[in-house]
């Protein structure tokens, strides 16, 4: 069981701590917009600030957790292979393991390059490399596939499953500002807005619950049904662009998925909504809290 | 690369070609006006050139080191740990002795380490003869150096981002080892440029070695000291010399900045 936590105040506040058990769950990811302390909480647990509660300890150089940041980070006076051996100690022909990623991250093309040669998204596959000749136990990835083509993320998402799991003491950390692009492999996630954590769960858990709007944004709700006092008001840009009086049907995710319908009345020049259940009743706004799916289908 | 138009680049050219012919200028016409031969017959005529050439090399060296060592940590602090208004504060404080002409730099440190001074009296009673010595030019041609080297470092090592060193560090390497298998390569030009503009802040240093160190007599003071009694004639080809001794370590610098800019397109 690993226990993060990292607790500062500046220069970005950051309140966070969660346990992993990385036999139960080796993929864990970081999904939050811009600027909620995704990479800060990162670079603090791999120990260069931030007062670490939690079970990593201890200087950099000395903690299981190798890092990745986001930047790109390799030296331009040597090439990929020179920079992987000095982590490594060796050979790099000589560590099957090393090898094997080699083809996960199609490296062979970039191997004896230096980087000012190499595009953005070899940059990236390549500081993966020499991050993991570093024989971490947990593998920390900041944004680091977000220059990746589609095709070859899918291939270095599954390598990452297979190394995480090759070892139950082995465990990634990577973070996203897109929740699509972590939902098919993390095993578990973390939203983090503002320096805080705002929800933990297995990827369909989130989907299913959000709890709250920043959530159900950023796991790609595009509406959400919000009960005030007086109106139901449906925020979405796709049902806003409805004419007014015109009927629209959305999907309900909370507690399974019930087709309500939304009516869209005119009122003092703007386009409220009111909902009607799935037993054909009209909501009483003090009870429903529900989010939606804002897909138009009429 | 983004590539200008034809014109604009070619007015760019222009004015680079422009630019370098203006300052190469005095160095054309000392060696035109001097020619081989004079550059030889110099070394076998003047008197001076040989014990004057060796003092600019030695001391030069010795202040290049003092400087290297000195100033290489110094701004390693500021680009690295030193907090932001530290750095603010520091910058401006260095750029200071730029802002005196040399010939007054040196007229202030003869107050600091002329013979009746408590340093110069403290120096005299450990041996050090505190003007017209070795030491006296080491310490005139550091300080008309100095700054060149701690600002031409510090704006090259200021723009290296930390977070290559850290996550070099994060690959479970140790300080010593990232410092030497990175920081300081990635460094290295920035330093490099640095050493070259201070190597020839040193070489040339006169305003300030005229008044604390006449003596031992290192090039630049040759060179006066040639104008005043056999003029130019005598004068110019120690200026030559004084330039081709001077020349190495930038041409050395340029040859670097060759490999970078080629690398970096």
């Amino acid at each position: 069981m690993w226990r993060f936590a990292v607790d500062m105040s500046r220069p970005v506040a950051i309140h966070v701590a969660f346990e992993v058990n990385p036999a139960h769950d080796s993929v864990v990811a970081l999904v939050g917009p811009n600027g909620a302390g995704k990479s800060t909480l990162l670079r603090g647990l791999a120990g260069f600030f931030g007062s670490d509660q939690g079970g990593l300890t201890g200087p950099p150089w000395k903690r299981p957790l190798t890092w990745v940041p986001q930047e790109p980070t390799l030296f331009t006076h040597r090439t990929v292979r020179q920079q992987v051996q000095w982590v490594l100690g060796g050979r790099l022909d000589t560590d099957p393991e090393l090898r094997q990623w080699v083809t996960w991250l199609d490296a062979k093309e970039f191997l004896d390059k230096k980087p000012l040669a190499m595009s953005g998204g070899q940059q990236q596959r390549a500081a993966i490399l020499r991050a993991l000749a570093a024989k971490p136990q947990i593998l920390a990835l900041d944004e680091a596939l977000s220059q990746i083509d589609a095709p070859s993320r899918e291939r270095i998402s599954t390598g990452l499953q297979q190394w995480a799991d090759a070892d139950p003491d082995r465990l990634v950390i990577l973070t996203t500002h897109q929740f699509a692009d972590v939902a098919h492999f993390a095993d578990r996630v973390l939203i983090m807005a503002a320096g805080t954590l705002l929800r933990d769960g297995t990827p369909a858990e989130i989907v299913a619950d959000p709890r709250s709007w920043e959530v159900a944004a950023l796991v790609g709700y595009v509406a959400l049904l919000r009960v005030g006092d007086t109106d139901l008001a449906l925020q979405a840009h796709d049902v806003d662009s409805v004419p007014p009086g015109q009927r629209v049907r959305v999907t309900m995710v909370k507690k399974g998925a019930h087709e309500i319908t939304v009516r869209v009345p005119t009122h003092q020049g703007r386009e409220l909504f009111a909902v009607r259940k799935p037993d054909g009743s009209w909501a009483d706004s003090s009870t429903l809290d529900v989010y939606v799916r804002g897909v138009v289908v009429t | 690369m983004f590539r200008m138009s034809s014109v604009s680049r070619s007015a760019l050219f222009g004015i680079t070609v422009l630019t370098i012919g203006l300052g190469l200028v005095p160095a054309v016409v000392l060696v035109s006006t001097v020619g081989v031969s004079g550059f030889v017959r110099a070394w076998h005529s003047s008197y001076q050139l040989s014990s004057a050439l060796e003092t600019t090399l030695l001391s030069g060296i010795i202040a290049l080191a003092i400087i290297v060592l000195l100033g290489g940590p110094t701004v390693w602090y500021l680009a690295r740990q030193a907090p932001p208004r530290l750095v603010t504060w520091a910058l401006g404080l260095i750029l200071v002795p730029l802002f005196m002409p040399p010939l007054v730099l040196g007229l202030v440190l003869a107050y600091v380490l002329g013979p009746d001074t408590a340093v110069g009296t403290i120096l005299s009673a450990w041996g050090v003869s505190p003007t017209n010595s070795w030491f006296s030019l080491v310490v005139a041609q550091v300080y008309e150096a100095l700054p060149y080297f701690l600002i031409t470092a510090w704006a090259g090592l200021s723009t290296l981002s930390t977070r290559v060193e850290e996550s070099a560090l994060s690959l479970n390497r140790r300080p010593r080892e990232v410092f030497w298998y990175v920081t300081v390569p990635l460094a290295a030009p920035s330093l490099i440029a640095a050493t070259a503009m201070a190597w020839s802040r040193v070489v040339g240093a006169f305003g300030a070695v005229v008044i604390l160190a006449y003596h031992p007599t290192g090039l630049p003071v040759a060179i006066w000291i040639g104008l005043q009694e056999l003029g130019l004639a005598q004068a110019l080809p120690l200026a030559l010399w004084l330039l081709i001794v001077g020349l190495p370590i930038p041409l050395g610098f340029a040859w670097r900045g060759e490999r970078h800019v080629a690398l970096r397109r």
